[in-house]
């Protein structure tokens, strides 16, 4: 079948028997899973047994992109690569952007689905139609700025994008993720340690197809009226948000009293104006670049240039970077957050993950749990720049008995050390949390616990929570107390809705930047885009449905693994730990709160309450019967 | 411009703005908060914060930007705060529109509680 918006192909590489071959993309699968994340998700579901080994060749990894990657949507750059996750041992998946997707896409691919493992190095190099597995002996052990650098050469392309891992990815660290196009970093889940367990150094992509578009005139006007949407309905994001990007959160949390501090014991930083998005700004940001096609280049390119971090440099320094290695770990130094991040880029780390581990460990160090012995020396005191810089280095490369307890990730490392040390790895499911404090954005708490792929802002992101006036939180979500951030009522209905626009934004690959503020691009540009960009009519509640679907999908893969309501809660310091300074002084998300709305919650999704499994009556309506029937069979199907 | 002229032009300027259905109590606050003088988005979210669930500073400021683009408010300064990362606010103003908005949506309050 000739599409529009897709590619068309499924390219699957067989690593264990070096076979690469070709799969038309089902209909089905495109009208009801859209694209991307969608895709993988129903692969992996459909595919891996939720009981293998993270790590074993049974385990897939999928790379996704969506119909409207490579096009002129706003924010189309993105990709999402799935498989089951080493840090969660469930569900996993971690998105980027930059502009490694859209090449995938005009090389002609909607998904690439890795299955068995190489023996030797190997990287896949796609030329268009023309794809080979290259030994990548000579490449192993470089950093991904190097690996990059070598296969450009290689190939004698600049211009050619690669997605690769670093020292962590093959060293098979937890916080270990993919990076593409230098700097874009696929984070969450492990995903760049499952790669390395497939001796998988990098995707190299040249392409030049481009995107077939159904109804061109129809399709720019799409594009154009959701700018001008964005323009002037959410004036103030687009001007500071294109300005600063998200470092702006720094202080926008500050204020909101929800910027984690000292490994989330406190919600605001003295320190916070030096980490500022304006202070990156003045200081460091030479200039602002762009994922593929997007409108905000929120991306600062930063250099610094004196001081003991001189040479630091890279783009796309983000708030998970000066909030996480700064706030997080009372680290006031901005430009120490620059050359951790840079660090981190280069050996393949998670930045979210590498920052809670690190701020696990000076926790504690700071109670006695971890002493110098355990720590190899390295003075781990809040806010020593030195040793976070020195902490990234070990947890890449293994070394040392530090280096092996930090590369397990905060969690896992946690449950070694014993002695207590449980309570201050601020996970859920296993995955390290984005930077938002629950205490005072109850919706975000909500959106963390309940997220398919363990603590995860980005699975919700429910920014209307604080942006949203509670007239729009009426008439969209049906509302208005779900604006009341400290109120549990309308919270469950609230990031049910946003999980599964979310899972559409993912799905068709574009970044959620995009949507923020402004409720009418939530609901009116998906539909209108698709539809002069496919050709099938798309309607706004049959987009929400397959967000729904997919969410299920996940969910469904989830309860295979045997997680349920029990694992759907916060780390006990958000309930019992109330902030010892600040505006919010005192405040904690009680527990019996927190209850309600997971009730509420599980009602909006149509789950059982006790178990929080999917019922049948809801997977059927979604077309999910034979995953309802499988449940069944594990009697893990959710009582109506 | 007269009553009545006002009342037309706001009708088809929140339909042209694609803010039908979502005017309400929110700005019938911050309207009446500009009422008693000229504020920027802290101050006014210092006066109305846990009325009617605004708990959030961006609340404010999205409303007033909406307000702003129905002309029933203006810039009319600039100061200095604390709560951004830009570092500097708008002073807002209630404008002949404002007014006449704010009398409409009080009235349609006291109906809904009468
Ligand atoms: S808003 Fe930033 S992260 Fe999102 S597409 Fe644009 S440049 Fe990339």
């Amino acid at each position: 079948m000739e599409y529009y918006g897709w590619a068309g192909t499924i390219l699957r590489v067989d690593l264990t028997k070096g076979k690469i071959r070709r799969q038309p993309l089902p209909k089905d699968l495109a009208l009801n899973f859209i694209g991307g994340r969608g895709f993988n998700s129903k692969i992996l579901y459909d595919e891996v047994d939720p009981n293998v080994d993270a790590f074993s060749p049974e385990n897939k990894l999928i790379f996704g992109t969506g119909p409207c990657t490579g096009t002129l949507v706003p924010c189309s750059g993105r990709w999402t690569v799935t498989a089951k996750s080493p840090s969660t041992e469930a569900f996993g998946d971690a998105n980027a952007g930059g502009h490694w997707g859209a090449e995938m896409k005009w090389a002609g691919y909607d998904c690439i689905v890795f299955e068995g493992a190489a023996k030797e190095p190997v990287y896949l190099w796609i030329d268009d139609d023309h794809v080979e597995l290259r030994d990548a002996s000579h490449l192993w052990g470089l950093d991904t700025w190097e690996t990059t650098d070598a296969i450009r050469k290689e190939h004698g392309d600049l211009e050619i994008k690669v997605a690769c891992i670093g020292p962590a990815g093959e060293n098979l660290i937890i916080p270990a993720c993919v990076i593409s196009d230098y700097t874009r970093g696929a984070g969450k889940c492990g995903m760049g340690a499952v790669m390395g367990s497939k001796r998988l150094k990098a995707i190299a992509i040249r392409g030049t197809k481009g995107v077939r578009v159904a109804h061109p005139e129809e399709f720019v006007d799409a594009v154009e009226e959701g700018i001008e949407i964005l323009r002037t309905g959410d004036q103030w994001w687009f001007e500071n948000f294109s300005k600063y990007g998200t470092p702006i959160f720094v202080m926008m949390f500050q204020t909101l009293g929800c910027l984690p501090t000292y490994n989330w014991r406190e919600g605001v930083f003295e320190g916070a104006k030096e980490l500022s998005g304006e202070t990156l700004l003045d200081k460091y940001v030479k200039k602002k670049r762009a994922c593929h096609a997007c409108v905000f280049h929120c991306s600062g390119y930063y250099v610094v240039e004196e001081g003991p971090y001189a040479g630091a440099m890279g783009e796309g320094i983000e708030y998970e970077a000066t909030g996480g290695f700064g706030s997080k770990l009372g680290n006031a130094d901005l430009a120490s957050t620059c050359a951790a991040k840079t660090l981190c880029d280069k050996m393949g780390i998670d930045l979210i993950n590498c920052t809670d581990t690190v701020g696990w460990a000076m926790e504690c160090y700071e109670k006695g749990i971890l002493t110098s012995k355990e720590t190899d020396g390295l003075d781990m005191s809040w806010g020593n720049a030195e040793a976070i810089l020195e902490a990234i280095r070990r947890m890449a490369y293994r070394e040392g008995r530090f280096g092996e307890l930090l590369a397990m990730g905060s969690y896992k490392a946690s449950k070694v050390v014993g002695k207590g040390a449980e309570r201050y790895s601020i996970t859920i499911k296993g995955q390290q949390m984005g930077l938002v404090d629950p205490r005072v954005m109850w919706a975000w708490g909500l959106g963390f616990g309940t997220s398919t792929r363990g603590g995860d802002h980005l699975r919700t992101q429910p920014a209307g929570e604080y942006m949203f006036t509670p007239e729009e939180m009426e008439k969209y979500i049906g509302t208005a107390k779900a604006s009341d951030r400290y109120g549990w009522e309308g919270k469950g209905m609230l990031v049910a809705w946003y999980q599964n626009i979310r899972a559409v934004h993912d799905s068709l690959e574009m970044c959620k930047y995009f949507f923020r503020g402004e409720p009418r691009l939530y609901v009116e540009f998906p539909p209108k885009v698709l539809t002069a960009l496919t050709g099938f009519k798309w309607t706004y509640d049959h987009i929400l449905r397959c967000g729904e679907r997919i969410y299920n999908v996940e969910k469904a893969f989830n309860v295979k693994v045997g997680l349920g309501r029990k694992d759907d809660y916060l780390p006990e310091r958000f309930y019992k730990e109330p902030y010892t300074k600040g505006p919010y002084k005192g405040a904690v998300m009680p527990k019996e709160n927190y209850d309600k709305a997971l009730d509420e919650y599980y009602r909006a999704r149509g789950w059982d309450l006790k178990t929080s499994n999917p019922t049948r009556a809801r997977l059927e309506e979604l077309g999910l019967k034979y995953i309802a029937d499988e449940l069944e069979k594990m009697g893990r199907l959710g009582k109506e | 411009m007269d009553v009545g002229q006002q009342v037309e032009d706001l009708e088809s300027l929140i339909k042209s703005e694609g803010l039908e259905g979502l005017i309400g109590e929110t700005h019938r606050l911050i309207l009446s908060s500009l009422e008693k003088g000229n504020k920027t988005a802290t101050e006014v979210l210092r006066e109305i914060e846990g009325k009617h669930y605004i708990t959030s500073y961006w609340q404010v400021v999205r409303a007033l930007l909406q307000l702003k683009r129905i002309r029933c408010v203006r810039e009319v300064g600039r100061r200095r705060t604390e709560t951004t990362t830009a570092g500097i606010e708008p002073i807002y103003a209630i404008t002949a529109n404002g007014r006449h908005l704010l009398k409409t949506l009080e009235k349609r309050r006291s109906r809904s509680r009468s």
